[in-house]
């Protein structure tokens, strides 16, 4: 009999209070699971570290394949639907809700149940496990995906983003929407779905999180029996050269919009960068861009943002930007005074107080999203994807001060590597 | 204090619920207003709670209120109104870190109470000491102008408006809860006043805190509080009842649109307080609430027609709304098998596998959801209780709730014809 610390290594974390049960099963599957015996419902996620961005891979040295646009989405399509049977009916018998999604960069199946917990593991490691795909399975999923893609079409908010994307990004799959073109995943074949499969489908590729009233021993039996043993090949996905710089700083199109919306990235050479990183540029965007922020107020009373004003941080392999956006009347004017603002913040530094602001603001949704299962089994299987921690962004948030939040500034806002994307409506341009 | 709650009365139609949980890193206080739904008060109700959450006498400043917010370790102010049945409810509610979480023993729950109890019962005042300033309110005005305006960017949505809006011309359930465009310009600072003193005066209020931070200190602000208000609650209306003489009618509309966004709005006499309820929710489920439903299973994945298809009940108006995205070719077939789904179900026609799938669901909002629902109806449950009550809920009463169902009407949002279009300059297609 083995105990629990054979197979696993276990984290408490003393901010938050959560403790973690950490291993790689023998198959080269990572595992994390956090078990919260209090909740009525489990939550569990088998992901891939493959998405749409991985478009141009070689497997054991071998020669560089493409595959069609859209193929790792339409992969996760099918991938529900086994030789026998489907897997939302499987789980429909164990009453388990489960999905999956498809991102840039990962491609994740989870379920949440109330009740047998066991059964619905079983099935999600099974079905990832059994690809099926034929000329008629693969054909059939094509009417369904089209649907996917013309309702992106329709809304304004997917055209300001992927126009962005364009204009910052030369030749990156970034540029293309996560499910393909109607017309690339025409291209898409049962053999490159199993080609695509049996490179990025392989234990070593991939996580298991589960959070909710489990016991990891269990979740590691199951994992024995139920994970298949595979080589794990050596997997090289490459995106193009990229200098760094913008391919040009203005894009729009006419689309009908009440109000213009606009998107502003500042595009950085890409650098692996650490979960200090990620938060201290959060915090910043907070204290400068902020609602609690002048900028902010000064903008709102000369009517150039609405309260949907808001920041992201783009950050994928080969990508990192960090992105304004909202609706304005006139974004062109409003980039001259995000602008300006920035130069200020330059020579004078972000307010000490904002920063403070900023940064207790940070640390309680850092604790906040350790609020549900779904969310702790969501960062647990980030983490264990692209080696990050989100504990030690809470410990981060706890310590940052606004010297190191001063040089993030100086190093992100390049307003001579920026680029503004505007979707207004007809006949306004 | 009962199944982790206490609960006590402050004052004539005002209930006071703290559900004792220590599961969660947050706690949350929320104060629901009930009013009966009216198309008059629509507009000015939207633009008050705007303005309350925008700043308050003691921080009159938008951006000093969430620099004080922020300091709270981000404690998150919202209000919102909604439609539940014949009532409009106003939402104001604090979600904070809870102190159990905030480094060096520090407590921002009961600043975070009373600072929720400043933004209802103080909010900012002029110079002359008047409700509200003029600069807040022509800036909350273009908000709500530009919220309303902007539900066309989301093609679903809008068509569930439109909808709504045809289906239940003439019927309070169609007034919109967000307010009218048309209104904006007339709303006076008085309106507004008149709005939040009614809103004190004449609602049924309900007062629920989820967390683990001790009830009594903001039972006692609240209690307070409300025992300066004249109070002058009248009761709430009636549940609506069901419509009669129904005929089912098709209505076709065009936009700029490359999916066409299908509505099938229905009407089924079950409605709160209706035991059958549950059952109803039920049938629901299984007919589309998921991807264990009758509809994804059909619709999606036997046809290919759409890559969403799905049912709502409204347990509270006794609607049920069938909502996808279709390309238009494919509508009378989409249709017809929606019909036939609903139709295997009041047939009996369903496996038990799908009949058996419940869940509860354990987030902090949705129990604080949970909760504030129960309010209307009197009799309070814990979710455990109702899940319980789910599973006493039998096959022929699913199917019972089924073979009520009536179709009303079917609204369709279609491209616009092609060749009319086709002389038209800088189009966006491709």
């Amino acid at each position: 009999m083995s105990t629990i610390s054979d197979r696993f290594h276990v984290y408490d974390d003393p901010l938050t209070g959560e403790r973690v049960y950490y291993a790689t099963h023998p198959t080269g599957v990572k595992m994390a699971i956090c078990p919260k015996p209090e909740f009525n419902s489990s939550y569990a996620i088998f992901g891939t570290k493959y998405g749409a961005i991985d478009n141009d891979f070689s497997v054991d040295g071998g020669e560089f394949t493409k595959v069609p646009d859209g193929i790792a989405h339409y992969l996760e399509h099918k991938l529900f639907e086994n030789e026998d049977c489907g897997a939302f009916e499987r789980f429909a018998k164990t009453g388990a809700s489960a999905n999956a999604y498809t991102s840039f960069d990962k491609t994740c199946y989870y379920f949440s149940c109330s009740e047998r917990f066991e059964q619905s593991l079983e099935i999600l490691l099974d079905f990832v496990q059994k690809p099926y795909f034929t000329d008629d399975t693969v054909l059939k999923e094509q009417g369904i995906i089209a649907q996917e893609i013309v309702m992106y079409q329709d809304s304004p908010n997917w055209l300001v983003f992927y126009n962005l994307m364009k204009a910052m990004y030369r030749e990156h799959p970034i540029r293309t929407d996560i499910a393909g073109t109607v017309e690339s995943i025409a291209q898409i074949t049962p053999e490159l779905l199993y080609r695509c499969y049996r490179t990025f489908y392989n234990p070593g590729n991939m996580v298991l999180a589960v959070a909710g009233n489990v016991d990891p021993q269990t979740v590691m039996e199951i994992c024995d029996r139920m994970l298949l043993p595979n080589d794990s090949p050596v997997i090289v996905s490459r995106c193009p050269e990229d200098d760094g710089r913008i391919v040009q700083p203005f894009t729009e199109q006419e689309f009908d919009v009440p109000v213009p919306i606009f998107q502003l990235g500042f595009k950085e050479k890409w650098r692996k960068i650490s979960e200090r990183d990620s938060l201290l540029s959060g915090i910043v965007r907070s204290a400068v861009f902020g609602p609690m922020s002048d900028f902010y107020t000064r903008m709102m009373k000369k009517e150039l943002i609405s309260p949907g004003f808001s920041s992201s941080f783009m950050y994928h392999r080969g990508v990192q930007a960090s992105i304004l956006m909202g609706q304005s009347r006139s974004p062109e004017v409003l980039r001259d005074e995000i602008f300006a603002e920035i130069e200020r913040v330059r020579r004078e530094g972000i307010s000490p107080k904002l920063f403070e602001c900023a940064r207790r603001s940070a640390y309680g949704s850092m604790i906040s999203a350790f609020n549900s299962v779904d969310d702790i089994a969501d960062s647990l299987a980030d983490d264990l994807l692209f080696d990050t921690s989100c504990f030690e962004e809470v410990k981060a948030a706890a310590e940052v001060t606004v010297d190191e939040g001063n040089a993030k500034f100086l190093e992100q806002y390049d307003i001579n590597n920026s680029s503004l994307s505007v979707v207004r409506r007809r006949g306004e341009a | 204090m009962e199944n982790n709650m206490y609960v006590s009365s402050p004052g004539e139609g005002i209930t006071f619920r703290a559900v004792r949980e220590t599961r969660f890193k947050n706690a949350c206080i929320s104060v629901h207003f009930l009013l009966p739904l009216s198309r008059e008060y629509a507009t000015v109700n939207s633009v008050m709670m705007y303005l309350l959450h925008r700043s308050c006498a003691r921080y009159p400043k938008y951006n000093e209120f969430r620099r004080e917010l922020a300091m709270l370790y981000g404690a998150d102010v919202t209000t919102s109104v909604s439609n539940i049945g014949n009532c409009q409810m106003l939402t104001v509610e604090i979600a904070m870190t809870d102190d159990r979480f905030l480094p060096d023993g520090e407590s921002i729950s009961r600043e975070c109470a009373a600072l929720l109890s400043e933004i209802i019962f103080r909010p900012v005042v002029d110079e002359d000491g008047e409700l509200f300033r003029s600069e807040d309110i022509e800036a909350s005005v273009r908000v709500i102008r530009e919220r309303i305006q902007l539900r066309i960017n989301d093609k679903a949505e809008y068509a569930s408006h439109r909808c709504i809006e045809i289906m239940c011309e003439g019927e309070l359930l169609s007034v919109e809860a967000g307010g009218y465009i048309e209104d904006l310009p007339t709303i006076t600072r008085k309106d507004l006043a008149g709005a939040w003193r009614r809103m004190l005066s004449l609602a049924a209020v309900n007062i629920i805190m989820v967390g683990a931070v001790a009830h009594e200190p903001v039972e006692e602000i609240f209690a307070r509080e409300f025992a300066a208000i004249d109070r002058r609650y009248a009761g709430l209306p009636d549940p609506p009842k069901m419509k009669e003489d129904l005929h089912e009618r098709e209505v076709v509309e065009r936009m700029d649109v490359r999916q066409s966004k299908m509505i099938i709005g229905m009407r089924l006499p079950v409605i709160e307080p209706d035991d059958r309820t549950m059952a109803a929710r039920l049938m629901s489920m299984i007919y589309g609430g998921g991807t264990s439903s009758l509809l994804f299973n059909n619709v999606r994945e036997k046809l290919s027609l759409c890559y969403y298809c799905s049912s709502m009940y409204l347990s509270r108006s006794g609607l049920m709304f069938v909502s996808s995205g279709i390309e238009e070719k494919n509508y009378r077939k989409a249709v017809e098998e929606i019909k036939n789904q609903l139709s295997a179900i009041a047939d009996n026609e369903f496996t038990d596998e799908v009949f058996e799938a419940t869940q509860i669901n354990d987030s902090i909002g949705s129990i604080e959801r949970w909760y504030c629902m129960q309010f209307l109806d009197g009799c309070v449950r814990t979710p455990e209780q109702a899940a319980e009550r789910l599973k006493a809920v039998t096959r022929s009463q699913v199917a019972e709730c089924a073979s009520l169902v009536r179709m009303d009407t079917i609204y369709l949002l279609a491209p616009e014809n092609r060749e009319e279009n086709s002389g038209e300059e800088g189009g966006a297609e491709q």
